[in-house]
C-alpha cells in the first residue's frame, strides 16, 4: 500500500506539474502576466459553463414534466461513463505505456501491480476533474428533484466518486490486454493503433445500435408509449438500465427512500470494486510482459547495400517538403499523436455515415433535405462553416511545435527560411483538413442531394478557411510551446494551446459565419458572397502569416528564457 | 571565422549573469577548446553562437555574418552537435540524414559521398536503415554528428561531444576535427575531457562564472601560470577548484 501511495504521489506531481504552481515561479512580471492571462481565459469560460448549467437544468425540467426525472441522473451518468471510457483509452495507453517515467519505474523493485494501480489512480484524478465539470451540475440540479439534505449529498458524492472507476478499469483492462497480445515483432505500433480504433468503433457502433433498439417504439404504439411514460416514472430509466445497469443503480441510489437504498449503493460499490480488482489482476498478469517487450524496437542491424544507400540518399527535396515529411512521419508513427490528431479524420466520416443508419434517424434527413431545398445558399455556407469548425477542432496545428519536444533545437538551428518552416508545419494539418473535407463531402452526398457545385464551393471555402485557422494554431503554439514533456500525451491532450486555438478558431468561424448570414439575409448574390468570404479568409491568412513569421523568429531565440 | 564581442546573457529567472561580457575570436583552421566548470556559461555561449539563445548584449559574427542580423546565413555556416543528442526517434537514420541534407541544401552527389563516408567512419552503416528509436545513446550522438557534418560546415560547434562515444568513435571524431582544420574549417567545442583539449586544441579558453579567465595556446596558458603544468593543473588553479 505504501508503495502504491509513493508511486501515486510521484505520478500526480509529475503529471500535473504541481511544482509549477509554486509561488516562486510567478516572481517575474512576465510569469505574473501569463498567470493573469490564464485567469482571464478561465473567467471567459464561465458564461459558457453557465449556459451548460442552464442546459442541464432545462433537460431536468423537461424530464420532470413528463414524469421521468429518475432518467435524468441515469442519462448523464451514462454519458459520463462513455466520456471516461473514451478519454480513458487514450490516457491509459499514454500513461501506462508511453510515459517516460515508466522507464524509471521498471528497474525499481516494485510490483507491476503497484505501478498499474498508481497509474490508474493518477489517471482517475484527471478523470475526476473532467467528470466533475460535467457531472456536478447534474447532481446539483437533481437535488431539487430527489430532495437535498446531508443524506442526499453523501449519496451524490458516492455516486460521483464511482462514476469513472468502472469505465476506466475496463479501458485499462482492454489496453493492457491489447498491448500484451500485440507485443509481437513487426509493426506493433500500427497494430495497436488499429486495435484502439477498433475498440472505439466497436463500442460506439454497439452503443448506438443497442440504444436505437432500446428506444425504438414500434409504429402505431407511440400513444401507448407516451401514456406509459406518464404512468410509470421509471419507464425510461428501466430501459436504459437494460443497457447500462450502473445508470439504473445510480438513479436508484439517489431516489430510493429508506433501507432499500442500500441495495443500489451496494451494487454500485461491488460492481466498481469488481472491475477495479479485475484491472489489478490484469495488471499483475499482463502489464510488465507487455511493457518490457513493448520497449523493444525493431532493429534490422543489416547494412544497407550500396544501391539502397544511394537510393535513400539520392532524392534531394525542397526544405519545405523535408520539414513536412519529418512532421508527418512523426505524427503518423507516434500512436498518441496519431490517435489525437488523425482520429477526427476517421471518426467524423464514421459518425456522419453510420449514425443516421444505426440510430434510425435517416428520417431526420428528410428535414435536412427540406432545409437544403428551401435554403440552398445557407446550407452551402453552413457546410463550409462546419468544415472550418472541424479544422478549428483539430489539434495538429496548435501542437506543431510542442510535438517536437526536446528535438525542437533542430528546428531552431537549421537554416530554413520562415516560409519553409511555416509551410512545412502547416502542410500536415492542411492535408488532414483536405481529407476531412473530402470525406465529409462524400458523407453529405451519400445522404443528401446536395449539388456537386455547392459541395465543391463549400469544400473550397472550408479549405481556404482552414488556412487562417492553421496559421492561428501555429501562432498560438509558437508563442508558448509545451516542449518539456516526458509523455507525448502531454504535448497534445494536456496542452492549453489546443484549447486556446479551438476557442479562437470557433470565434473566428462564428464571426465569419455571422457576417455571411447577414449577407445572405440581405440577398447578396452567392458569387459575391463567396468572393468576399474568400477574400477575407485569404487576407486574414496573409496577416496571420506576417505576424507568425515575426513571432517565430523571436521565439526561436528566446524560448529558453 | 567566429568573432565574439562583449557577449552578455542574464537569465530572467533569478537574474543570474550566465555570460558576462566575454570577447574572443577563433581563426579559420583553428580548433578552439572551451573549458569551464559546470554552470560556468559554456552551453549558454554555445547556444548564443548557434542562435538557440538571444544575447542581452554584444555580437556574434560567423564568417562576417551577425547572428542577429543575418541568422539564416550564419546558421548555414554552422554544424552543431548539442550536449544531449535528442533527435527525431520516429525517423530512420538515413531519413534524418536526408532531412539535414535537404535543409542545408546539400547536392545529391555530395550527400551520397558524405553520408557513405561518415556512416562508415562512425560505424553506423548497419543501423542507418533502422529507426533512431532503436539506437543507443552513443549511436544517437553519432547520427547527430553525421547530420552536422553533411553540409561540410565552415564552423563546427560541439557541446561535450565526447560524452557517450566509444573510444574508436571518439578517436575518429578527433581525426575529423583535425581534417576539417586542415581544410581551412574551424572547430569550436566545449569539453570536460582536459586531455583531449590539451592534445588537439590550437587555442583554449577557460570560462568561470560567465567570464573568460584565461585564454591562449597551451604555451601561453603555461606562461601565464609561470610553470610547466598540465592543462588539468592550470584549470584547477584558475578556477579555484
Amino acid at each position: 500500500m505504501r508503495e502504491i501511495l509513493i508511486l501515486t504521489r510521484a505520478a500526480l506531481v509529475n503529471n500535473f506539474n504541481l511544482h509549477g504552481l509554486h509561488p516562486r515561479n510567478y516572481r517575474t512580471k512576465r510569469a505574473r502576466l501569463m498567470l493573469l492571462f490564464f485567469v482571464v481565459i478561465f473567467l471567459s469560460l464561465i458564461p459558457s459553463y453557465v449556459l451548460y448549467i442552464r442546459f442541464v437544468r432545462q433537460v431536468g425540467m423537461s424530464l420532470l414534466m413528463i414524469n421521468q426525472e429518475r432518467y435524468f441522473i441515469g442519462l448523464f451518468q451514462h454519458m459520463a461513463v462513455f466520456l471516461v471510457f473514451f478519454l480513458g483509452l487514450m490516457y491509459v495507453l499514454s500513461y501506462y505505456y508511453f510515459s517516460r517515467d515508466t522507464d524509471m519505474l521498471i528497474p525499481l523493485p516494485v510490483k507491476g501491480r503497484s505501478i498499474v494501480v498508481s497509474k490508474f489512480l493518477a489517471v482517475l484524478v484527471f478523470e475526476y476533474l473532467v467528470v466533475g465539470v460535467f457531472f456536478i451540475p447534474v447532481l446539483a440540479v437533481n437535488a431539487s428533484f430527489a430532495g437535498s439534505g446531508l443524506w442526499y449529498f453523501l449519496r451524490a458524492a458516492y455516486v460521483f466518486l464511482l462514476v469513472p472507476v468502472l469505465p476506466l478499469a475496463i479501458a485499462s483492462i482492454l489496453v493492457i490486454a491489447l498491448m500484451r497480445v500485440t507485443n509481437v515483432k513487426g509493426r506493433k505500433d500500427l497494430i495497436r493503433l488499429a486495435g484502439m480504433f477498433l475498440f472505439l468503433f466497436f463500442v460506439l457502433g454497439g452503443q448506438i445500435f443497442v440504444q436505437n433498439r432500446m428506444m425504438q417504439v414500434p409504429p402505431g404504439e407511440e400513444q401507448a408509449f407516451f401514456a406509459q411514460l406518464f404512468q410509470d416514472s421509471k419507464a425510461l430509466i428501466d430501459m436504459l438500465s437494460r443497457v447500462n445497469p450502473l445508470s439504473g443503480w445510480s438513479s436508484q441510489a439517489l431516489y430510493v427512500k429508506g433501507a432499500g437504498v442500500l441495495v443500489p449503493l451496494a451494487l454500485l460499490g461491488v460492481s466498481n470494486a469488481g472491475a477495479f480488482l479485475l484491472m489489478v489482476l490484469a495488471g499483475e498478469k499482463l502489464y510488465l510482459g507487455g511493457i518490457v517487450g513493448g520497449k523493444e524496437s525493431q532493429a534490422r542491424k543489416k547494412a544497407l547495400t550500396r544501391e539502397q544507400m544511394e537510393k535513400a540518399a539520392g532524392k534531394p527535396a525542397k526544405a519545405v517538403l523535408s520539414i513536412f515529411k519529418v512532421d508527418f512521419l512523426t505524427l503518423m508513427k507516434t500512436p498518441i499523436f496519431m490517435f489525437n490528431c488523425v482520429s477526427i479524420v476517421v471518426l467524423v466520416p464514421f459518425l456522419l455515415l453510420a449514425m443516421p443508419v444505426l440510430t434510425g434517424t435517416v428520417s431526420g434527413m428528410e428535414m435536412l433535405q427540406g432545409l437544403l431545398v428551401e435554403h440552398r445558399t445557407l446550407f452551402t455556407f453552413g457546410t463550409a462553416g462546419a468544415h472550418m469548425l472541424l479544422a478549428a477542432m483539430n489539434p495538429t496545428a496548435s501542437t506543431a511545435f510542442s510535438r517536437e519536444g526536446k528535438c525542437f533545437w533542430i528546428t531552431r538551428t537549421i537554416p530554413a527560411r520562415p516560409w519553409e518552416q511555416i509551410g512545412g508545419k502547416a502542410l500536415s494539418p492542411l492535408l488532414l483538413q483536405v481529407v476531412t473535407v473530402a470525406v465529409v463531402s462524400g458523407g453529405i452526398r451519400f445522404h443528401l442531394p446536395m449539388r456537386a457545385t455547392d459541395l465543391a464551393l463549400a469544400a473550397l471555402l472550408g479549405i481556404a478557411g482552414s488556412l487562417p485557422l492553421i496559421l492561428l494554431g501555429l501562432l498560438i503554439d509558437i508563442n508558448r510551446p509545451l516542449l518539456s514533456w516526458d509523455n507525448p500525451q502531454r504535448a497534445v491532450k494536456q496542452n492549453m494551446n489546443v484549447l486556446f486555438a479551438m476557442g479562437a478558431g470557433a470565434l473566428l468561424t462564428a464571426g465569419i459565419g455571422f457576417a455571411a448570414y447577414r449577407m445572405i439575409r440581405a440577398e447578396v448574390s452567392a458569387l459575391l458572397l463567396s468572393g468576399s468570404i474568400l477574400f477575407v479568409l485569404l487576407l486574414l491568412a496573409a496577416l496571420l502569416y506576417r505576424v507568425l513569421v515575426r513571432r517565430m523568429l523571436t521565439r526561436f531565440a528566446t524560448i529558453e528564457e | 571565422m567566429l568573432q565574439i564581442r562583449n557577449l552578455t546573457k542574464t537569465y530572467a529567472k533569478g537574474g543570474v549573469k550566465a555570460v558576462d561580457n566575454i570577447s574572443f575570436h577563433v581563426e579559420q583552421g583553428e580548433i578552439y577548446g572551451f573549458l569551464g566548470p559546470n554552470g560556468a556559461g559554456k552551453t549558454t555561449t554555445i547556444k548564443m553562437i548557434t542562435g538557440l539563445l538571444k544575447q542581452d548584449g554584444g555580437t556574434v559574427r560567423i564568417n562576417g555574418f551577425d547572428t542577429l542580423v543575418d541568422p539564416l546565413e550564419a546558421k548555414s555556416k554552422i554544424g552543431y552537435v548539442p550536449d544531449n543528442p535528442q533527435v527525431y526517434e520516429k525517423l530512420k537514420g538515413v531519413e534524418y540524414l536526408n532531412f539535414m541534407a535537404d535543409v542545408y541544401r546539400v547536392t545529391k552527389t555530395d550527400r551520397q559521398e558524405r553520408m557513405a563516408r561518415y556512416l562508415q567512419l562512425f560505424d553506423l552503416e548497419a543501423a542507418a536503415g533502422d529507426l533512431i528509436d532503436s539506437y543507443s545513446h552513443g549511436m544517437k550522438q553519432k547520427i547527430v554528428l553525421t547530420g552536422a557534418l553533411l553540409h561540410d560546415p565552415d564552423l563546427f560547434v560541439l557541446d561535450e561531444p565526447m560524452v557517450g562515444l566509444d573510444p574508436k568513435s571518439a578517436f575518429n571524431l578527433k581525426e575529423v576535427m583535425r581534417d576539417m582544420c586542415g581544410l581551412g574549417k574551424t572547430v569550436f567545442f566545449s569539453t570536460h575531457v582536459l586531455e583531449v583539449a590539451e592534445r588537439i586544441c590550437d587555442r583554449i579558453a577557460i570560462i568561470d562564472k560567465g567570464r573568460i579567465i584565461s585564454e591562449g595556446t597551451m604555451e601561453e596558458l603555461r606562461a601565464k601560470a609561470g610553470r610547466e603544468e598540465s592543462l588539468e593543473q592550470i584549470f584547477l588553479e584558475v578556477t579555484g577548484a
